[in-house]
């Protein structure tokens, strides 16, 4: 167990974090978008769970960073869409409700002792196992899943050709 | 380094990266970057979920997040599909300027 990967991986998750927050424009946006969830992959991996690893890279870099680099050539934006402006009162309480929560965030993440309901196992999900609970106990939740992609595919093609149903 | 110092590890790590997600959302403008962010939100999610899930082994963990992957995978497609068509109808990318229902 190195940690020093862990803090290299983590500094990548907040670099790229940060980065979609802060860059004016959206396609640096997307390129840190993917900085961070490579990252978030490596810690999947670190974690001990490959199988999300890979299925991170596949669905968020391979097709959702993808669409939202596609979307924004799409949009072809002007300069004048690229500035923002913000009110600062906004601005303050934003990041003041940011800090305050990010403060409750940090003090559970410190003095969580751990539940000892559950009895922890060193044993690492396999690929079998995690199959085994999809399809078994998870299998309601599954079936419900696909029915929500199926929606959300005709909802989608519905939203792009509003023009030729009218 | 034991299990437990890892899961405080992750899920201080979630913590902060759900922050970052939730400034962006809250001050930025553009609404691709708001839906950025809540990419982010979702990918803090899952790292606390595999910090526990590490924690107390089984496959559980493992399963929750790839349902949550799944829904950000959609949540993605969906919001894209609305910016697309709002652009369209109005030729606007700004959150503070869309204050129309139908207009």
């Amino acid at each position: 167990m190195n940690l020093t990967v862990f803090y290299l991986l983590a500094a990548a998750v907040l670099v790229g974090g940060l980065g979609v927050v802060l860059s004016a424009n959206p396609v640096t946006s997307a390129v840190f978008l993917l900085v961070s969830l490579l990252g978030v992959a490596g810690l999947f991996a670190f974690a001990g769970s490959g199988f999300l690893a890979v299925t991170q890279v596949l669905i968020y870099i391979g097709a959702v960073v993808t669409l939202f680099t596609f979307v924004v050539m799409l949009l072809c934006l002007r300069d004048g869409d690229l500035t923002e402006t913000q009110l600062r009162s906004q601005k303050i309480s934003s990041l003041l409700l940011a800090a305050l929560l990010l403060g409750n965030l940090l003090a559970v993440a410190a003095f969580w002792g751990g539940s000892n309901r559950l009895a922890p196992s060193t044993s690492l999900p396999t690929m079998e196992s995690l199959a085994a609970a999809v399809f078994g106990r998870f299998s309601l939740a599954f079936e419900l899943m696909s029915i929500l992609l199926l929606v959300a595919i005709v909802g989608v093609i519905a939203l792009a050709q509003r023009e030729k149903l009218e | 380094m034991s299990d437990v110092q890892l899961a405080h590890l992750y899920l201080a790590l979630s913590a902060i990266l759900l922050t970052i997600g939730i400034i962006g959302v809250l001050i930025r403008r553009n609404l691709l970057v708001v839906l950025m962010s809540l990419e982010l939100m979702f990918n803090a999610s899952n790292l606390a979920f595999v910090g526990f899930g590490r924690l107390h082994g089984g496959p559980d963990a493992s399963a929750l997040v790839l349902f949550v992957i799944v829904m950000a995978a959609i949540e993605a497609a969906v919001g894209l599909a609305i910016v697309v068509a709002l652009f369209r109808a109005s030729g606007l990318a700004k959150l503070d300027e869309i204050n129309l229902l139908r207009g």
